[in-house]
């Protein structure tokens, strides 16, 4: 495997990536901006997300991660076109060429959504009660008139097996399930239709611990197979660790930092990924760490820009970070990481938590970064 | 030793629902120590929740009954047995939010919309208190500034709306501590805040019961909530204790298959093996398998699982109901 030097955009650094399909991306995300509507007439709209841009790989794995508020759910829901976004580009690669989602009008929009599906939160909630499982996992096939039906139920059988439910499940009701088993439903759902990206949603936040592991499992073997890309949303940062190749850190809507997993934990750059790791449970030579707090909370999505987003909370902000809004650049000690801070380039944050590596990476002394 | 701030025997709660009689908590037992914090973890349907509502007595009027076992209380003047006591009856009420505080997952749901915080909090302790309206309002704003509220004295006079998550919680933890109560009892305190807000609350807990050398009986699925505040922990799985150990013992050498299974399923950072889940699912609330209820997700499962399990003692600090430990000897 050879890996290309570290280019400016993001999207070189992961293994995954590297060769295939060349350098161009499955979805770039440029500048995007959702702005809802304010609850008040008279007040400015509520900026949601702001000026966003990532990229995802072909079979690649990234995870948004935030505070409830970070508009981690809203990226996704724009890249659906769930959404119709404020500003910005979505540009995905189609099999037909590359299309931008974010100005596609419904009827354009339509081919493209059999290659892009979403994974919910709650599958109480997406599954429609009244229908069969088999009927709900074939839905999307008969939406794009793919099959005969006794074709459609056969793949429905077989997709039921592969995500560990059983062919028997067909025939049953959303409500004679377990939210494990219902959530298996929503993926067997999302494949039916061989989607080349899955926007998964918080999928396993509703989910019992044991259950969660299977799923996670599950999509992580789905992916080996069908070589979909994941637009993962968390709040989880232990599942974020387990699930991704790069990580995007959000917070109130912009991006804070944009790296690939293992320097993210290893050495993060922006004071916010700091603070959320030093947050998160850890277990080190036996004991639970004390967790560090950060004091005060996520302020609601505001209207209000005047500077770095996370500057009220931060332990580093100077003067400048509150008048200034600092630029997503590479990071002087990673290139290929991208960071949102003025102070990034001077401030050593350390490494979050020792993290106890199975195997160490396997070091080739000219793939050295320069 | 001194006997135990609260003693748990044999408690069997039943819930009767239209599909028929649901054993929610059946054989649970544990004691909680006068300073200590007992974390009770367990996945949905485990029974920990209505383990603590039995202790409070507030389980649904008509539906939720305590059938069998005892739990004794002795945080007053002299032990009293909670199973009982009439739940609507002056005694209850005086342990209810005196003797013993509860703080729940969604505070919104227990604050008012319509009061103030100050109004609620005031309310709470003249309850237990023969205080003047002014003087537990001074009390009220002195309770906002012990639980981390920044400007008590003007956020006394706000409604629960006005308040952030993570605010809310620290405002039922204060009206919870109202009476200054020997034990809270806090039901998932954290699961409906970011992790940032839960590192905070858990650590004013803590606080707070080493200020006042209070008892803590916190009710969680995380076991990493476990980890880092519990001294020890009770493990259930569908109404039944499975395991009572340590918090240290429930990470290095935890005793029953479903601990362990937990523990394989549990994703941290750092943590690149494969996750190694249970099989299967936790069972409908109806339809409890016979003997072990573990039995039919366990890897380990032998003949001898469709017979209860009765619960073995490793050691002081641990006891197991699985048979794996029959050889650990009797009760």
């Amino acid at each position: 495997m050879s890996a290309t030097p570290a280019a400016l955009e993001a999207s070189a650094s992961t293994e995954r990536q590297a060769g295939g399909e060349g350098a161009v991306p499955l979805l770039r995300v440029e500048g995007l901006d959702m702005h809802f509507p304010p609850k008040r007439r008279g007040d400015s709209p509520l900026i949601a997300v702001d000026q966003v841009s990532f990229t995802l790989g072909d079979g690649e794995t990234l995870s948004v991660v935030g505070e409830s508020g970070s508009g981690k759910t809203t990226i996704g829901r724009c890249v659906a076109r769930l959404y119709r976004p404020s500003a910005g580009r979505i540009v995905y690669r189609a099999e037909q060429g590359e299309v931008d989602l974010a100005t596609l009008e419904r009827d354009a929009l339509r081919p493209i959504r059999r290659q892009i599906q979403m994974l919910f939160q709650d599958p109480n909630a997406s599954l429609n009660a009244r229908m069969r499982v088999g009927d709900i996992v074939v839905e999307p096939l008969e939406i794009h008139g793919v099959g005969t039906r006794a074709e459609r139920l056969e793949r429905a059988r077989a997709l039921l097996e592969r995500v560990g439910l059983g062919a028997e499940a067909i025939n049953r009701y959303p409500h004679q399930l377990s939210g494990g088993q219902r959530q298996r439903v929503g993926i067997a759902r999302a494949l039916s239709i061989e989607p080349r990206l899955l926007i998964c949603d918080e999928p396993v936040s509703a989910l019992d611990v044991s259950v969660q592991a299977q799923v996670l499992n599950l999509l992580r073997d789905l992916q080996q197979e069908y070589g979909m890309s994941y637009l993962f949303v968390s709040h989880d940062l232990g599942v974020v660790d387990y699930i991704s190749d790069r990580v995007l850190v959000l917070y109130l809507g912009a991006v804070m930092e944009l790296s690939s997993r293992d320097e993210l934990f290893d050495a993060p750059a922006h004071p916010y990924t700091r603070a959320l790791l030093d947050a998160m449970p850890a277990r080190i030579d036996g004991r639970h760490r004390k967790r560090s707090v950060l004091p005060g909370e996520i302020a609601g999505p505001s209207s209000r820009r005047g500077g770095c987003p996370f500057a009220g909370r931060c332990p580093h902000a100077i003067e400048r970070c509150r008048s200034e809004v600092p630029a997503l650049r590479p990071w002087s000690r990673a290139p290929a990481k991208l960071v949102a801070c003025h102070r990034a380039d001077e401030l050593d944050l350390g490494s979050a938590v020792p993290i106890p590596r199975a195997a160490p990476p396997p070091s080739q002394p000219n793939d050295a970064p320069a | 030793m001194s006997a135990p701030l609260l003693e748990v025997t044999g408690l069997t709660t039943h819930y009767r629902l239209p599909q028929g009689t649901l054993r929610a908590v059946e054989d649970v037992s544990f004691r909680i120590e006068a300073g200590e914090t007992l974390g009770v973890v367990g996945e949905s349907g485990c029974g920990k929740s209505v383990t603590a509502r039995s202790v409070m007595q507030l389980l649904p009027p008509r539906i939720g009954r305590i059938v069998a076992g005892s739990i004794v209380f002795d945080g007053a003047e002299e032990p009293v047995d909670i199973a009982s006591l009439d739940p609507n009856g002056a005694p209850m009420r005086a342990i209810r939010g005196g003797g013993i505080g509860m703080i729940f997952q969604e505070p919104m749901t227990s604050l008012n919309p319509v009061y103030t915080i100050g109004e609620q909090i005031v309310e709470a302790i003249r309850c237990h208190g023969d205080l003047s309206k002014k003087e537990a309002l001074a009390r009220a704003v002195e309770l906002l500034g012990q639980v981390g509220i920044t400007e008590p004295a003007s956020r006394v006079r706000q409604y629960p709306h006005a308040f952030s998550g993570g605010m809310r919680q620290r405002a039922m933890i204060a009206m919870a501590l109202s009476a200054g109560p020997k034990l809270l009892i806090a039901d998932e305190p954290t699961t409906a805040v970011d992790v940032t807000v839960e590192a905070q609350i858990l650590e004013l807990i803590d606080e707070l019961k080493r200020e006042r050398g209070m008892s803590v009986m916190l009710i969680t699925h995380d076991l990493n909530v476990i980890g880092e505040s519990a001294d020890r922990v009770v493990v259930m799985y569908l109404g039944r204790v499975v395991e009572t150990t340590t918090a240290r013992r429930v990470f290095d050498a935890p005793a029953h298959p479903y601990t362990r299974g937990l523990l394989g399923s549990l994703p941290a950072i750092g943590r690149r093996e494969r996750l190694r889940p249970i099989q299967g699912s936790v069972p409908g609330p109806h339809e409890r398998p016979p003997g072990c209820p573990f039995a039919p997700r366990c890897s380990e499962a032998m003949e001898i699982c469709r017979r209860q399990p009765p619960t073995f003692r490793i050691d002081a600090e641990t006891s197991v109901a699985c048979w794996l430990h029959e050889e650990a000897g009797g009760q």
